[in-house]
């Protein structure tokens, strides 16, 4: 388990999260045993008293259960487990949604990128020619929102396994001709 | 407490006494041999295997030892004094002072330890010495030597040896506790506290004497103005050399003792209510 | 809450030096505080004065109620900030050393913690690395179930992975209803361990409060806090 304690932030609320995010992730396991507050603090290099509000927190969120004599272990319920990944993951995706409307990327622009890293390719597919390849890129205007739909050299941010090629490209444009409200000078 | 500490104390001193001692055992027994030897070979006559060089050789070994057991006494004395510096004004006093253990209960540990180590070193030396007296030939047997000091002090050897080991006894916790207080000023100043140290025992001393001058002085002027003088030079008269003896170690054990006390407790209040670790 | 370490208006001078000045606080069992400062503030002195090294020039400094002496030494556990062990001994001579005088010295803890430090029973202290040294000192100090530990600049001038090592010993070792006052410059480390923090500056304290709640109130971090209390 790594711990990633960063200063500014309420030290117990970041235990929490990443006690939940292991949770979720199976590094503890449903039902296992957790180890005692002081290993855990230790571990963590935090306060002891620190660790154990946090842990008292998830008790609290139903995650965790004390036992007298066990000691803490994880909860056995499967559904809950599986609520707390819901829960992270649409906060995760929030998160993600708004990172990228501030990049100007809107709901279903995102949803097309995602669409196409869904084949990821090997990096050796480059697409040096790929603006050659397509006259629409060079009559279209200097905006720099503009992103025609068949060609993504421009975007430095996409990870280079989505840098599309001349395979995925009309994939891409076979499924987007209905993008409305698209800045694009080829209108 | 006390018992651990003086425990302790023995230990950390004892790393480098025993070895002295040992050498001074196989030097003091390497002389016997050889003067026992050297005694065996010589005929009536005086000659024998006494050859010169052979002389020259076991008078050298002996000068060694002699050297050697006179260095026991002394080195014992420097490593009682050096044993409290460091361990008590130095980096280990920072460990020495929050033990739960009081700043007398230290000077009393280490002061114990201290005489032991003199009180063993005095009793080795003497051992020495008779056991190479006896073993020139024709000198005097053990019980020929106790019968002497019995008849020149009118008591048994036995009472001889312990009374005059605990007068040394007294008079090197006196020299101690001096030297412990000595430092306890030096360890005052900021810097040079080894420098401050001697200075201050140079100082002590030379008030310990204008005191005694003083003191004495004082004690003629008494006993001349109660004319107490014809009475006690025809007291003095009256006794025997013993008694003399005895009154001489009398009052020195008792001025030993009270400047013992006034040194320990004028330690004792530096280290409690001004320490001041480097 | 019952306050182990008490400071009313502790006041230390050195000459003209003034190391400490009318200091007042108090250091409950259970939390862990730090001593911030730069050096020279003053966290050395109240250390000593806490441990009985030091008397005050004026002022009082108690704990469980009583001066500093004899008694009180038996429930302090004094981490110096210097090797105070003698060299000469072997690390199972100064297990028996701390065995003798400590009563709440655990000589099995302390073996199983020196272990997994990787220091062996017969290795002698004046062979041993300056960082060992000190490692060994922690490990003999936090095998003490103490009421109060007085940890002197633990983590000062030692690597970063042998600071993590320390932090993690203190954390796992020392008594619960403890009280543990650390002394450091180095705050970044040491931040999310504690629960306390008194600032302390000219021996003066400057800023003293849960650590948790100063966050909050300023909004920052102890680093960001400690460089904005105290710029140069």
């Amino acid at each position: 388990m790594n711990w990633s304690i960063t200063g500014g932030r309420p030290v117990y609320l970041q235990l929490i999260e990443q006690m939940e995010r292991a949770i979720v992730a199976g590094e503890y396991r449903a039902g296992a045993r957790l180890p005692g507050v002081r290993e855990l603090a230790a571990e963590a290099a935090v306060n002891p008293n620190t660790m154990q509000r946090a842990l008292q927190e998830l008790e609290a969120r139903g995650l965790i259960n004390t036992q007298r004599t066990a000691g803490r272990t994880v909860t056995g319920d499967e559904a809950r487990i599986a609520q707390l990944r819901r829960q992270l993951a649409l906060r995760q995706a929030a998160a993600f949604l708004s990172a990228m409307r501030a990049l100007g990327y809107e709901k279903p622009e995102t949803l097309a990128l995602l669409e196409g890293l869904e084949k990821p390719e090997p990096p050796s597919a480059q697409i040096p020619d790929a603006s050659a390849g397509k006259p629409g890129a060079g009559a279209g205007t200097p905006d720099l929102l503009a992103d025609p739909p068949d060609a993504s050299v421009k975007r430095q941010a996409i990870p280079s396994d989505a840098r599309g090629t001349a395979e995925t490209m009309p994939g891409i444009s076979a499924n987007t001709p209905n993008i409305p409200s698209f800045k694009t000078g080829r209108k | 407490m006390l018992k651990n500490l003086i425990k302790h104390e023995f230990r950390a001193t004892a790393r480098i006494l025993v070895p002295l001692f040992g050498v001074a055992l196989v030097l003091s027994g390497l002389s016997w041999l050889v003067v026992r030897l050297g005694g065996i070979l010589v005929l009536p006559g005086g000659t024998g295997l006494g050859s010169p060089i052979f002389g020259v050789v076991a008078g050298i070994l002996v000068l060694i030892t002699v050297f050697a057991l006179f260095a026991l006494m002394v080195s014992a004395a420097i490593i009682t004094i050096q044993r409290f510096y460091k361990n008590l004004l130095g980096d280990e006093g920072y460990l020495m002072f929050t033990l739960p253990v009081t700043p007398g209960q230290h000077i009393l540990a280490k002061l114990v330890a201290g005489l032991a180590w003199s009180a063993a070193a005095l009793v080795f030396v003497w051992s020495a010495f008779i056991a190479m007296a006896t073993a020139i030939p024709g000198s005097l047997t053990l019980s020929q030597q106790m019968a002497i000091i019995d008849r020149t002090f009118e008591i048994p050897a036995g009472v001889f040896f312990t009374r005059t080991l605990s007068l040394f006894l007294i008079g090197a916790s006196n020299f101690y506790l001096l030297a412990y207080l000595s430092m306890a000023i030096g360890s005052q100043r900021q810097g040079s506290r080894l420098f401050a140290s001697f200075a201050a025992y140079a100082v002590l001393n030379i008030i310990l004497m204008i005191l005694s001058i003083v003191g004495i002085f004082l004690l003629a002027c008494v006993i001349s103005m109660l004319g107490l003088a014809p009475k006690l030079v025809h007291l003095i008269n009256s006794l025997s050399a013993v008694q003399v003896l005895d009154l001489t170690q009398g009052v020195l054990t008792c001025v030993f003792l009270i400047g013992d006390a006034v040194y320990f407790f004028l330690t004792r209040a530096i280290l409690t209510r001004r320490l001041n670790l480097a | 809450m019952q306050a182990v370490l008490n400071c009313q208006s502790l006041t230390k001078s050195f000459g003209a030096k003034t190391a400490l000045d009318h200091f007042t606080a108090q250091f409950c069992g259970g939390r862990i505080t730090s001593l911030l400062g730069p050096n020279g503030s003053g966290k050395t002195t109240l250390i000593k004065l806490a441990a009985g090294l030091l008397t005050p020039t004026d002022g009082a400094v108690s704990i469980g109620g009583r001066a500093p002496d004899a008694h009180t030494k038996a429930h302090v556990a004094y981490l110096p900030d210097r090797m105070s062990l003698p060299g000469s001994l072997q690390v199972r001579e100064a297990i028996e050393f701390f065995s003798d005088f400590y009563a709440d010295f655990s000589a099995e803890k302390a073996s199983a913690l020196l272990s997994e430090l990787h220091i062996q029973p017969g290795d002698r202290i004046s062979a041993m690395s300056k960082g060992t040294r000190e490692k060994l000192q922690l490990a003999l100090v936090m095998s003490r179930a103490a009421e109060l530990y007085l940890l002197d600049e633990p983590i000062g001038g030692v690597d970063p992975a042998a600071r993590d090592r320390i932090l993690d010993t203190i954390i796992r070792n020392y008594r619960e209803d403890a009280a543990l006052v650390i002394s450091t410059h180095l705050i970044g480390d040491i931040e999310p361990v504690l629960d306390d923090v008194v600032m302390i500056q000219n021996g003066k304290p400057v800023l003293t409060g849960s650590a948790e709640e100063l966050r909050e109130t300023h909004g920052k971090s102890m680093d960001a806090l400690f460089r904005e209390v105290f710029k140069c």
